[in-house]
């Protein structure tokens, strides 16, 4: 499944695409409304993180950060009851993660005509220095919701394979 | 009458959500799985009238699981459920031979009418 990226995609266009994913996802699982934020919270160093690697036709990485505080309302919107531990939390933010990155992944196929896997998402209290290399810089789309809650999605140039 | 449904996601967030989905109703869980390498034995042990199989899991995928479940069964009933929907993966699920794909975020709609295609597949 290695196919090349027929069209080459901005990176204005691939960042109106995650904005665009990451907001209907968030409504539709867990029915909040995301806006955009210039507050970076990846600053922090209290987020929690999600993370997986993109490969296929392209690679790159997706990242989600989020104080904890936001992952417990989005798990429990998705779930309809009070979590019951931190592993729920785990679970909980691993398969909203899923669903967005397949949502990436189909847009940005619909758009280029280039597929790719992801890995099984990883969940960590906080980000080790290896997710975040220096030498490859990430693009960071901050939002906030109404009760002051924030996700930041950050996610590498794509280079094709 | 009830089928039996087998869950293959490495999420027990998927295995409640689509037992919830299909509670009342003439589909019955009767195993969850969390990998592929799990799915292959469990399969041998209750012979699930559909298999649900995710794509991405730590280990073998969930292609490669379907494929080694269909080629041991040729009779099972292997649904795609998944996020990553799109021409490629979505052939892919044709190619091994599985009987439907239902995209996440599952709808009890769309479950329900890929468990019933599946079973009518044979027809």
């Amino acid at each position: 499944m290695n196919k090349h990226l027929d069209i080459e995609l901005d990176s204005q266009t691939i960042s109106d695409l995650i904005y665009s994913v990451t907001t209907r996802v968030t409504h539709q699982l867990a029915q909040i409304d995301l806006r955009p934020t210039p507050i970076d919270q990846t600053l922090d160093d209290e987020p929690h993180v999600v993370y997986t690697t993109l490969s296929g036709a392209y690679q790159t990485k997706l990242i989600l950060y989020a104080h904890r505080g936001f992952l417990q309302r989005l798990a429990e919107n998705m779930s309809g009851k009070p979590l019951s531990g931190l592993d729920d939390l785990e679970e909980y933010s691993k398969e909203f993660f899923n669903v967005l990155c397949g949502q990436i992944v189909r847009e940005i196929f619909q758009l280029s005509k280039a597929g790719a896997y992801f890995h099984s998402p990883i969940f960590l209290r906080k980000c080790p220095a290896s997710v975040l290399d220096p030498s490859r810089p990430l693009t960071s789309l901050n939002f906030i919701d109404d009760q002051s809650g924030q996700l930041t999605v950050l996610y590498g140039e794509l280079r094709p394979t | 009458m009830s089928f039996k449904v087998m869950i293959v996601d490495d999420s027990r967030v998927v295995h409640a959500e689509m037992k919830k989905l299909l509670a009342d109703t003439e589909f019955e869980v009767v195993a969850t799985c969390r990998s592929g390498e799990n799915a292959l034995s469990t399969y041998e042990e209750c012979h699930p009238d559909v298999v649900t199989m995710d794509i991405v899991m730590p280990g073998m995928d969930g292609f490669a699981a379907a494929r080694t479940i269909m080629e041991k069964h040729p009779e099972a009933r292997v649904l795609i459920v998944s996020s990553l929907a799109y021409d490629d993966t979505i052939d892919e699920a044709v190619k091994i031979g599985a009987k439907g794909f239902v995209f996440k975020p599952i709808n009890q709609e769309q479950l329900m009418g890929a468990l019933m295609g599946a079973l009518n597949s044979d027809k």
